[in-house]
């Protein structure tokens, strides 16, 4: 395994090495770059004074735009921009409170109208209720009234009656006395007797 | 290596100092212009919803921004102009280094160099002058026994040192390597391609891997501009606060 490891880096470097030298054959410059010594031109100090020159030049200038100008501008219009969507959302926290109070009151409102609504259906039920109570009870002393006074005009009916049976009793049995056993008898005599006897009659029963 | 060479335009010399104009400095200047073009776009729309380019702009702000609040804190405002010009300036070397014919300013040390030791120098000075000796605490970590504090001091000392150039290598060696790696493997495909015959045939397969690699270098130029900013804020930190 390590044998082929190794072989394969080999030839792997000798790929690589291949490839650059073609690559350095086949570019038309190559000859000027072997001219300036082979090495990587990185290393070559003369190039190094204007490179350094221009980065500074062109650091002091982003530099200088970017502080002055550019940031500030940007950081502005993003903060701006965290205000504005700050506000909108604290708007809309006090709006969803408004919101929020204005449902318990709604709420509440309801609550109130469901109890007065349900006190009143009550208290008219029970003003029906007596009212209803009142009517029965008139009604019922009404016909009370008038059930005692059609008992009292029967019972006068019956005494005036049974009084007339009595004195029709009376003097069908002083008749009868006469006719059968020849006595004269009393007529109110017999009355009274007749009284007795359905004053008894009636306590009997 | 022609594809790094540097090669004047408009020769300066300024004291006897070559200073030209050239292709380095004109893709640095495309780089510039870009990288203002965009933002400035971007920051003069202010509109409340954003349309396509502001949000782009935005979108970097905010990606700046949040690098410094998350590795420095919110005292790095103060840092945010430097680290977003550091973090432009690195992705649009290596973002126009993609496009075929250009030159990748960031592919040289010098460049890289020059941008991290503006993060060094600006960490040193700044620090000095904020927390004057206080500054050198940064080396002496607590709780070190007495006996093994020259070692630490030294360790903390040359990390510290060693800082410019790991970060500037880190970026020129990315963009070489990237480079290097792809010319060679495009180097494959024209090998395969003048043998003749049907050998054209295995330039296929270099080609489908440069494609790859295409994407995957795209990947890494972004990849590292990210690495250059976040190092710096966490360098920049230490002007902020001392840990210890």
């Amino acid at each position: 395994m390590l044998i082929l490891k190794n072989a394969f880096f080999v030839m792997m470097g000798l790929f690589f090495s291949a490839g650059i030298a073609l690559a350095e054959e086949s570019m038309p410059h190559a000859e000027e770059a072997a001219h300036q010594g082979g090495g990587l031109p990185q290393f070559d100090p003369t190039s190094w004074p204007s490179q350094i020159f221009w980065l500074v030049v062109f650091f002091v200038i982003l530099y200088t735009i970017f502080s002055k100008s550019v940031l500030p501008s940007i950081g502005t219009t993003l903060g701006n921009r965290k205000a504005h969507i700050d506000r909108h959302i604290a708007e809309a926290e006090t709006l969803s409170k408004e919101a929020e109070i204005i449902d318990s009151e709604l709420k509440a409102a309801l609550r109130e109208a469901g109890q007065s609504a349900s006190s009143e259906i009550q208290s008219a039920e029970s003003d029906a209720k007596t009212r209803l109570a009142d009517a029965i009870a008139g009604f019922r002393d009404r016909y009370e009234k008038e059930i005692g006074d059609a008992e009292n005009r029967i019972q006068k009916a019956t005494d005036i009656a049974l009084q007339d049976m009595n004195s029709l009793v009376a003097t069908l049995a002083t008749q009868m006395a006469e006719k059968v056993a020849g006595i004269s008898a009393d007529a109110t005599q017999a009355e009274t007797v007749v009284r007795s006897l359905s004053n008894k009659a009636s306590k009997a029963a | 290596m022609h594809q790094f060479q540097i090669s004047p335009i408009i020769p300066i010399d300024l004291g006897g100092v070559d200073i030209s104009f050239t292709n380095s400095s004109l893709w640095m200047m495309i780089g510039a212009i870009c990288s203002l073009v965009l933002m400035g776009l971007a920051a003069s729309r202010k509109s409340i919803i954003p349309g396509r380019v502001q949000m782009v702009g935005e979108e970097i702000y905010g990606f700046v921004e949040n690098l410094i609040t998350e590795n420095i804190g919110g005292k790095g405002k103060e840092y945010f102009p430097l680290v977003f010009t550091l973090f432009m300036m690195v992705i649009m070397g290596n973002l126009l280094g993609m496009l075929p014919y250009s030159f990748t300013y960031t592919s040289h040390l010098a460049v890289t160099a020059g941008l991290a030791l503006l993060v060094f120098f600006t960490v040193l000075v700044v620090g000095i002058i904020r927390h004057g000796f206080h500054f050198f605490h940064l080396f002496i970590p607590p709780g070190v026994p007495a006996w093994l504090l020259w070692l630490v001091v030294l360790i903390e000392l040359v990390s510290f040192i060693s800082r410019p150039v790991t970060l500037s290598v880190r970026l020129f060696a990315n963009m070489v390597a990237g480079h290097v790696l792809m010319k060679v493997i495009a180097g494959f495909a024209i090998m395969f391609a003048s043998m003749g015959g049907l050998a054209w045939a295995g330039s296929l397969l270099p080609i489908a891997f440069n494609i790859v690699m295409i994407g995957f270098e795209f990947f890494i130029a972004f990849i590292q501009a990210y690495v250059f900013a976040v190092l710096a804020c966490i360098y920049l930190k230490d002007t902020v606060e001392i840990a210890h």
